[in-house]
């Protein structure tokens, strides 16, 4: 029991991450249907400047996160300023190729003006010891560290708090407006670029947070981590239908589950951890297959 | 046309530009070699009477050249600025073209004599130049009675105006931006007098004329490298284009954010500052790089007038000059043979070509192999995005699984001592070219296997969705192969033959060219393209959308198998993340530069590819900045490509009659239809 709960926060954990980063590419989809391919990227930028917050200025955790996420929200907005903007009429297709390209050109930059050492967090961001909580939690047995409630807890946070954004206020009621009918939305006065940039600065903004999280939680920061991370919580996006955000956090945690309980259980039958890849994406295409917008998406059906 | 100015003829501007490149040689390049290892200018020894001239007495041989030179240039531009026509003029030059030539023959012999090697180092490339200019001369004499006058009237050319800055802060860019559209006029302006001058001209003839060009640099390169200060006199390697970024390989930008994002867990004292000498450090660099006269490591625009008058002289005066010669005479043969016969020749010509190039060093081979595995994977991706209309994300993991079947195989049935032990069967000679075949063969069907887990999908996915599936059917593919031990798993595959040579590579790669052709110009492509158009009304028009997708992925997946199966043996070692996903990005790349829905797009755009990958090696971490930047600004600026939806005018089988009248109605006929 110990180790299957033990194993649930765990994958709880991973699972929040990849919610977080996920909510960016779903957010960005509903509002411009387009495939932000370089979300991954500003996954990494956004732990990048963890370090510059944490360790250049010297700053605790909270001002760091928030430091980190005002900084990639702007910068994503200025991506999609200059990339994607401009092409809003062009094809589909070109934004979402600009989109690869702006994601290769941050983590190639990245390396480039940085360099290829490897970055970690300092300990007074590693050992979170929050108010009320000691290091160690013992939980149904499993002893489970500070970080990881940590973790999970400010996940549901921003979970929430997006929701809130979407589903209670007036910006979130334009984004829903516009990714039900972009066209009517600007007739009715509302600044369709206003949303766009609102909706870049959050998705970015919780992309930054999930980026420090990661780091909190993982021990080494280099910048080619967002591809393989950001194409996996791409596919937790498509895995619970992409443009919604409960699908979004379901599919995260989803993915977090299958790859941790995965090499779990299945080394006892010879499915030892490097499988947890090939069987992420297998069911994704399972579940494409069988429902080809993901779990919450809804089709829309083609006039003719 | 005017009748009151004066007729230009081909030969005044040949006689012309091969006098002015003369010209400048004779001013500029370091034209004589001392014995002492430096190297003087013709002008000098003209000019200078401290350097002891007795001692290269047989050098004043080579001055009478650039004298000729200079005296047939000024001639051809005396008829320019007279405007008269002077039928004297064409004669004059005839004679000093001859007597230029003679004099370097002279002293070729004479130098040879004397001793074997000194001799054709520096003579022979002088003796090329001077033939390239005599051959202008004559052309000049003998053009104008074969009753060839082409489009007499000039492209007129005028500087765009100068871009005025709506803040002050801009005009460093409208400044940039000026200077940028005023170089593209000119370029403009050239590659239009040209087409105007090339009308008519069909591809057998350019074909003709590359073979020339590249025999001529199978004798003239290594003299022409030295006189040009290359390094060890070799001939540059891809048109000199992976020259022309080795200054800027020693500058490091990961200096000016490092500070920032330190290493360690200490912060950096003052990083601003740091970060400050960085960058200036950086911008000193940069300027060196740019500007030094190093002759060991010179600077961009040294070694940039170095290539341009390397490919000038060694390819694009000479295709030019031979291309016209053999305008009217590849014409003729075009049009008598029938189409394919002519596409079999030019073929067959194209491949002389580029294996008498290829031949010059391996790097360019291996260059030519990795050309022909791009074309393929842009070709076979063409199919799927640009004529389908889908977007496939996913294209490295059919070479994947294409590259492992075939290198298994082949290293399993006729390799001893590998991975997998002895050989199975002891074969030499033909039987292996055959096992070699079957074994890219079953690379491509197990591709096409690994295509059905896309295409299946695809009858109920589309857009956004299935672009998901072939990632994740790249990601599946690396990933299983990750894990079987058997063949490697990420450690990878070593030892695989060595058996993609250039006839296999290009043989390959004109099949598949063949194969997406004849698919979609027939009238099943015409329902592929009517997928792209509208899935809906195609199968409302009756077109079987689930067998056409199937097909679709089946060619396009089995044409990136074989790729990769010759890919694989090439590389002699293959493993699971050389098929990552920058594979498929770059693929993606090849596709979009060349524009979707284009055959000769794909081409232009593979080969354009791997020679700017080759090119941009030297910056190492800054290629992966400068590609997606280039893909950026392609979408941004130009989003269909270099041949969006339409294919180049290749004037494969020749044109019916090249008299002056005629051409101009042709050309204008051809310029409307670019329009429409």
């Amino acid at each position: 029991m110990d180790f299957f709960a033990q194993q649930f926060f765990n994958a709880l954990q991973l699972g929040s991450l990849y919610a977080l980063i996920a909510l960016g590419y779903t957010m960005v989809y509903g509002v411009l249907l387009l495939i932000n391919f370089a979300h991954g990227d500003i996954f990494m930028v956004g732990a990048f400047l963890g370090v510059f917050g944490s360790i250049t200025l010297d700053l605790p955790f909270v001002p760091t996160l928030i430091l980190a996420m005002i900084l990639t929200g702007l910068m994503g907005v200025g991506i999609e300023r200059v990339a994607y903007k401009p092409l809003r009429q062009a094809s589909r297709l070109s934004a979402v190729i600009t989109a690869l390209g702006v994601g290769l050109l941050l983590e190639n930059g990245m390396l480039a003006l940085t360099g290829a050492d490897p970055r970690s967090y300092p300990d007074n961001i590693k050992n979170l010891n929050p108010p009320l909580l000691g290091d160690q939690i013992d939980i149904l047995g499993a002893s489970i560290s500070a970080e990881t409630i940590v973790i999970i807890v400010l996940a549901l946070l921003l979970f929430g708090g997006l929701y809130f954004i979407v589903q209670r206020t007036k910006w979130g009621m334009a984004m829903r407006a516009i990714s039900y009918d972009k066209f009517a939305v600007p007739l009715m006065g509302v600044s369709q670029d206003q949303i766009i940039s609102m909706t870049f600065l959050l998705g970015t903004g919780l992309a930054a947070a999930g980026g420090i999280l990661w780091g909190v939680a993982y021990p080494i920061l280099n910048p080619y981590m967002g591809m393989r991370i950001g194409w996996k919580a791409f596919i937790a996006a498509v895995v619970g239908g992409i443009g919604d955000i409960r699908g979004a956090a379901v599919g995260g945690l989803m993915l977090g589950f299958i790859e941790i309980f995965v090499p779990a259980y299945g080394k006892d039958i010879g499915v030892s951890s490097t499988w947890r890849d090939p069987i992420a994406f297998g069911l994704l295409l399972i579940i494409l297959v069988a429902r080809p917008t993901g779990l919450f998406g809804v089709a829309r059906r083609q006039k003719v | 046309m005017n009748a009151t100015r004066k007729q230009f003829f081909i030969g005044d501007m040949l006689a012309i530009g091969c006098a002015l490149v003369v010209l400048a040689a004779f001013l500029v390049m370091p034209w004589f070699e001392l014995e002492d290892g430096t190297s003087v200018t013709a002008y000098r020894i003209v000019t200078n009477d401290e350097l002891d001239l007795a001692a290269h007495a047989s050098h004043m041989f080579l001055i009478v050249l650039p004298f000729a030179a200079v005296a047939g240039g000024i001639l051809g531009l005396l008829g320019v600025v007279s405007k008269r026509y002077n039928t004297r003029s064409p004669g004059l030059m005839l004679v000093v073209g001859i007597i230029a030539a003679g004099y370097y023959y002279g002293a070729f012999f004479f130098e040879n004599r004397e001793s074997k090697v000194d001799a054709f180092d520096f003579v022979g490339t002088g003796f090329y130049v001077a033939l390239i200019a005599a051959f202008g001369f004559i052309l000049q004499y003998v053009i104008p009675r074969a009753g060839v006058t082409l489009t007499p009237d000039w492209v007129s050319f005028s500087l765009p105006p100068v871009k005025k800055a709506s803040h002050w802060w801009r005009w460093p860019f409208a400044l940039l931006r000026t200077l940028f559209s005023w170089i593209g006029a000119v370029f403009g302006w050239i590659s239009a007098q040209t087409g105007r001058w090339m009308v008519g001209t069909s591809t057998l003839a350019y074909l003709s004329g590359l073979v020339v060009a590249v025999k001529l640099e199978q004798r003239a390169a290594e003299p022409l490298a030295e006189l040009l200060g290359f390094r060890r006199g070799r001939a540059p390697g891809l048109f000199g284009a992976t020259k022309l970024l080795e200054p800027f390989s020693d500058l490091d930008f990961s200096g000016i954010l490092a500070p920032f994002f330190p290493a360690s867990t200490d912060p950096t004292s003052d990083p601003v500052g740091r970060s400050w000498d960085a960058l200036s450090t950086l911008l000193g660099n940069f300027a060196d790089a740019l500007f030094t006269q190093d002759p060991r490591s010179p600077g961009f625009f040294d070694v940039f007038f170095d290539v341009l008058v390397y490919d000038l002289l060694i390819y694009i005066i000479p295709i030019l000059i031979v291309a016209l010669l053999l305008r009217s005479l590849s014409n003729r043969v075009s049009l008598a043979l029938p189409f394919w016969g002519g596409i079999t020749l030019q073929l067959v010509i194209l491949y002389i070509a580029v294996d008498t190039w290829g031949a010059l060093n391996d790097y360019r081979e291996l260059v030519l192999i990795y050309m022909g595995v791009n074309i393929m994977l842009s070709v076979s991706l063409n199919l799927v995005n640009g004529y389908m209309g889908e977007f496939s994300v996913g294209h490295a993991g059919f070479m994947a699984v294409g590259a492992y079947v075939s290198s298994i195989l082949t290293m399993w049935l006729f390799v001893d001592e590998g991975v997998f032990g002895d050989a199975l069967l002891t074969t030499s000679g033909f039987a292996l070219t055959i096992g070699f075949l079957i074994a890219l063969i079953a690379g491509g069907v197990a591709a096409a296997l690994a295509g059905l887990l896309v295409a299946f999908p695809s009858f109920r996915t589309r857009g956004d969705y299935l672009a998901i599936v072939t990632l994740a059917v790249n990601f599946i593919v690396t990933g299983v192969i990750n894990n079987i031990g058997a063949i490697g798993g990420a450690r990878g595959l070593n030892g695989v033959p060595l058996w993609t040579t250039l006839p296999w590579i290009f043989v390959m790669t004109v099949l598949s060219v063949i194969a997406i052709y004849n698919l979609v110009s027939s009238t099943f492509g015409k329902g592929i393209i009517a997928i792209r158009e509208d899935e809906i009304a195609a199968e409302l028009m009756g077109i079987n959308t689930q067998r056409v997708k199937l097909v679709a992925f089946l060619v396009s997946s089995f044409i990136a198998g074989a790729a990769g199966g010759l890919f694989a043996h090439v590389l002699a070692y293959v493993n699971p993340g050389v098929f990552g996903i920058m594979k498929s990005t770059e693929a993606l790349v090849m596709v979009y530069l060349g524009g979707m829905g284009s055959i000769s797009g794909s081409i232009i755009a593979a080969v354009i590819f791997t020679i700017l990958i080759e090119a941009f090696r030297p910056l190492a971490v800054l290629k992966w900045v400068v590609i997606p930047l280039i893909l950026i600004l392609l979408m941004l600026y130009r989003p269909q490509g270099l041949y969006g939806f339409r294919e180049m005018n290749l004037n494969l089988g020749g044109t019916k009659n090249d008299s002056p009248e005629k051409t101009k109605q042709q050309e204008e006929a051809t310029s409307d239809a670019a329009t429409d």
